[in-house]
């Protein structure tokens, strides 16, 4: 399959396309980062976390920091661990001097709402009162100078020389194939219905049937991701690459996975692990969805939310309307809202809040295997 | 041997831990062998030697033997003591194990084992319809089968059982016909062992399982529902009931840093004191990190009583334990009984005795408020 270039597809809040250069500087970081971070590998439950020191506050560079927080998340992150060092967030040193860089930061070509609705995301950085605020597996320390050695030490003419010595269809393209299988992957949860109440991890009893749907979804014919729906509209271009920024982390957790092989299959393996891998792709999601410009529900959403518990589907119509991107740019008054998502909270909320979901990471992950399989032979 | 037994039986290679539960059992194969031996040894001498004059009977009895087919019966049935045997070794070092996965394979090994012994025995004296044993064999398997019906029962509920992964090791059940509540301990083909909370232990036929109810609660005891169910009335002092008006509403909520997000719609001319906690409770729980909003989340008031207006929580705590879970119900009972006099409301508790007698109590002259000072207060 052709090569595709989706970032083109992306617009700014007004509808406007961005800067060329933006594009080409996310390209070259997405690059990069996946080139460096390739064998980063952490266990689940294994102590430690990655840290990584970018050095310098040019738009490249603040590319490479959204970058490295779209695609450094790994499952031995614990958002339910006591203390923050335990949680083995991945951290990120930026090395700045400019004072107006937390700003910077916040645009929507860079982080946009992860600084905001991010906890903890800035170190130091307390969040603004009546703020819903996300638990996130990153965290940004912002410094004038860092002299200690880092073996993830990032510059831009390390970045230039990596991006010169490249091919640039290997920069400014990008394969999109497991994107693809992971989109349909994610469809398969809307094809289960009367799953167990109880467990959602425990994958043995659905496994036949769940085996039968992947391998049909996986044997059918690969289409361009840019080919499928409407590219026009931001809601498909952001869910598309969702699901390109999700099979950039597939590779992670494969090896995360292959880390701990015993004498069990590697489809045992991923069973097992099931729930740990869930949670950490369910903390690369809340990632991803605050950098698009989506945002947690604030309280009075919230509390709407609540009073519609006697009907079922006016809540899920409600739920949906909030997660869109207002396409009326003619009502001044509140032109694109950043939409807000009821799944953007801790994994621990949402299996109380709205629990069906659980199953779309749950079988996105058992899936990836297949899907590394089937993008190797091809 | 014993020794040899151990090694192998601890190894994580399951052809070696067979031959170590052989190895244990090395009495009975070497017994088979014996027999074995002895008889074709000695069926091979007498066919040599055509005649035997010196043990005429003897040699009739033993030809006879090794020719007829109960010399093959008691060779198979010897065989299926042995299996039985090393699958029940190996059940009980999966059962110590939690290898829930051997503990159905070798159980299903002993049904195969039995399933094939009811067929060589078949072979072996050739039972057709119409054969001269047909009548004595007929009637002894009917007398069998009535005997061992709970244990044919047994078996068809052992395997559906853990098909369905309905029953493991360590899961904790209630059967409330047998008074049993506790954790699985041993399951085999035909008993499960169960290990009472009170200490005390149970063994109850594994069809029983099946043919009665029982609960699984282990999925639920591990965190891995919804929740526990938490199910808690608090009885209200309708006395205390008040129309609550938009002043009061944002004196609550400055005074106690809530927001009860209610619009002026719901406010109107106001509302019952109660209506409002009850609302508030009910977006107290729903926020409440332990406390799930689904399969249910309610928060109603049920009929009234002579004593008051019960108010009723009916939701699921997300908890891994029982303590965890006794601790968060507390915590919102807690929260209850705490939030309830930010409303002006009051619980219901009937005078004892005590107060009866309490000189603190006695007639006064001054009316009754009837709960006006809470109007004020």
């Amino acid at each position: 399959m052709d090569k595709e270039q989706p970032f083109e597809y992306l617009r700014k809040k007004d509808g406007s396309p961005f800067p060329k250069e933006t594009v080409d500087n996310w390209y070259k970081a997405r690059a990069y980062v996946l080139d460096r971070l390739e064998n980063v590998v952490f266990k689940p439950n294994e102590a430690g976390h990655l840290h990584v020191v970018v050095k310098g506050d040019t738009p490249l560079m603040l590319s490479v920091v959204r970058q490295v927080a779209l695609s450094a998340h790994y499952v031995n992150y614990d958002e339910e661990a006591e203390t923050d060092d335990k949680k083995n967030r991945t951290e990120i040193t930026l090395v700045t001097t400019r004072p107006s860089i937390k700003e910077e930061l916040k645009k929507e070509e860079y982080l946009y709402n992860l600084p905001v609705y991010g906890k903890d995301f800035i170190r130091g950085e307390s969040a603004a009162p009546d703020i819903p605020l996300v638990g996130v597996d990153l965290e940004l320390h912002i410094v004038d100078k860092y002299d200690k050695p880092c073996q993830f030490t990032f510059t831009e003419e390390d970045v230039n020389r990596f991006c010169d010595a490249s091919h640039p269809d290997d920069i400014f393209k990008i394969d999109t194939l497991k994107a693809v299988y992971a989109s349909r992957m994610y469809d398969l949860g809307s094809v289960f219905d009367n799953l167990p109440a109880e467990d959602i991890h425990s994958a043995r009893r659905y496994a036949m049937a769940l085996n039968v749907y992947q391998h049909k979804k996986l044997s059918a014919k690969p289409t361009k991701m840019t080919e499928k729906g409407d590219w026009t509209d931001p809601n498909t271009v952001k869910e598309s690459l969702s699901n390109l920024f999700c099979a950039d982390c597939f590779k992670p957790k494969q090896k995360a996975i292959e880390a701990c092989r015993t004498k069990k299959k590697q489809k045992d393996l991923w069973a097992m692990h099931n729930e740990i891998l869930s949670k950490s792709e369910h903390a690369r999601w809340v990632v991803e969805k605050l950098i698009m410009g989506y945002r947690p529900l604030n309280e009075e959403e919230h509390y709407k939310d609540e009073t519609l518990f006697t009907d079922s589907e006016r809540r899920r119509q409600y739920r949906k309307a909030l997660k869109k991107w207002k396409s009326n740019l003619t009502d001044d008054s509140n032109p694109w809202d950043n939409p807000a998502h009821i799944d953007l909270c801790s994994y621990a909320d949402l299996r109380r809040i709205n629990p069906y979901n659980l199953k779309y990471d749950s079988f996105l992950v058992l899936a990836i295997p297949e899907i590394l399989k089937k993008t190797e032979k091809q | 041997m014993n020794k040899l037994s151990k090694r192998w039986l601890s190894s994580d290679c399951r052809l070696t831990q067979i031959l170590g539960a052989m190895a244990k059992r090395w009495w009975r194969i070497v017994t088979l062998l014996l027999i074995l031996a002895m008889l074709t040894l000695w069926a091979m001498s007498f066919r040599d030697q055509q005649t035997c004059e010196s043990l005429p009977k003897l040699h009739d009895f033993v030809s006879k033997a090794i020719g007829s087919s109960w010399y093959w019966f008691a060779f198979q049935t010897l065989l299926l003591a042995l299996v039985f045997g090393v699958c029940n070794t190996l059940t009980d070092i999966c059962s110590l194990r939690k290898d829930e996965l051997g503990i159905t394979r070798f159980q299903l090994l002993i049904l195969v084992a039995i399933g094939l012994w009811i067929i060589g025995t078949i072979l072996i004296f050739h039972i057709q319809k119409e054969s001269k044993n047909d009548i004595p064999f007929a009637i002894i398997g009917g007398l069998l089968a009535w005997i061992f019906q709970d244990r044919v029962k047994g078996a068809v509920a052992f395997i559906h059982l853990r098909h369905h992964h309905l029953l493991a090791i360590d899961d904790w059940i209630q059967v409330p016909k047998y008074n049993v509540d506790g954790e699985v301990k041993r399951i085999s083909l035909t008993t499960v062992t169960v290990y009472n909370w009170d200490t005390t232990t149970s063994t109850l036929p594994i069809s029983a399982l099946q043919e009665d109810h029982f609960i699984n609660l282990q999925k639920m005891s591990e965190g891995k529902t919804y929740g526990r169910q938490m199910l808690n009335t608090f009885i209200f002092d309708t006395s205390r009931f008040r129309l609550f008006t938009k002043e009061d509403i944002e004196a609550v909520e400055q005074a106690h840093g809530i927001k009860l997000h209610l619009s002026e719609n719901d406010i109107g001319e106001g509302m019952l004191n109660s209506q409002v906690y009850r609302l508030y409770l009910f977006h107290w729980l729903m926020n409440h990190p332990r406390v799930s909003q689904l399969p249910r989340l309610i928060v109603r008031w049920r009929e009234q009583s002579k004593e008051g207006l019960p108010l009723q929580i009916y939701a699921f705590i997300i908890c891994d334990s029982l303590a965890a879970f006794e601790w968060e119900q507390s915590q919102i009972m807690e929260h209850v009984i705490e939030s309830l006099e930010w409303f002006g409301l009051r619980l219901y508790q009937s005078p004892s005795a005590y107060d009866a007698r309490n000189k603190n109590v006695h007639l006064t002259e001054t009316p009754a408020t009837y709960g006006k000072e809470a109007h004020h207060g």
